[in-house]
């Protein structure tokens, strides 16, 4: 990511790309932990078998990205108005899961997901208040 | 493990281990002001965070194996619930309607999702 942008790219812009890094990172982590599951089908709850995969060590990477450019955007916009912009991975995040990964999302779980995602819109002012507080 | 209860609480011990990591990091950071770091102030949290964060991506990668990403995704919504609750708790902020609403919303969204 070039040290340019993330002095002076757009903040918004920022935001997004770091919620493309976030989901990419856990496309990445899933389709670790499906193969490692395949081979230790009995210990693959245990999640440190994960680590086996390199899949999960390109999603930890993907995942390092999206926090820089997280960081890049939050020494520029409010906490409040970078965190509401974020929550476009509840959305992005299970579109790619059935895009990309065949998962099968039924109308309950995307009414779920809708709720979750009003709570957090409700919930993301104050809750910047306080993280910016402690 | 694959009982909605058993992953609810694991998704909750995720979030609640990542809350924590987050929190002890800002509490290593603000150690970091100064000219000199003091190490012997700086550390322990840091560590405390390198801990919770590692917990909580371990726990994590462990529900990942077990249930579809789209089923998982929307339950990391609980650590604004966590965070907040904390707050009301903890920093004794006031436990508006609109917080009120938004954990509301939150269990019935993460309810609708673990029945789905």
């Amino acid at each position: 990511m070039p040290m340019a942008w993330l002095k002076r790219g757009h903040p918004i812009a920022q935001i997004y790309v770091s919620a493309f890094f976030v989901t990419l990172s856990e496309l990445a982590l899933k389709i670790g932990v499906d193969k490692t599951a395949l081979v230790n089908p009995t210990t693959s709850w245990i999640g440190i078998v994960g680590l086996e995969s390199p899949w999960v060590w390109a999603g930890v990477i993907l995942g390092i990205i999206s926090m820089v450019a997280w960081l890049a955007a939050l020494r520029r916009v409010p906490l409040s108005v970078a965190f509401l912009h974020s929550n476009v991975v509840y959305v992005t995040v299970p579109a790619c899961c059935w895009l990309f990964l065949g998962e099968s999302i039924s109308p309950q779980r995307w009414l779920g997901t809708i709720f979750v995602l009003a709570s957090i819109m409700c919930i993301a002012k104050p809750l910047a208040k306080i993280e910016e507080q402690t | 493990m694959n009982a909605p209860q058993t992953i609810l609480l694991l998704a909750l011990a995720s979030q609640i281990l990542y809350v924590m990591g987050e929190l002890l990091f800002k509490a290593a950071m603000n150690h970091t002001h100064g000219v000199r770091t003091p190490w012997r102030r700086f550390l322990p949290p840091f560590l405390g965070g390198c801990a919770g964060i590692a917990g909580s991506f371990v726990l994590w990668l462990g529900l990942l194996a077990e249930k579809p990403l789209s089923f998982l995704y929307p339950l990391r919504s609980l650590n604004t619930v966590v965070i907040a609750l904390g707050a009301v708790i903890f920093l004794r902020e006031k436990l508006t309607p609109r917080l009120i609403v938004s954990i509301v919303l939150v269990t019935i969204g993460v309810g609708l999702v673990l029945g789905s």
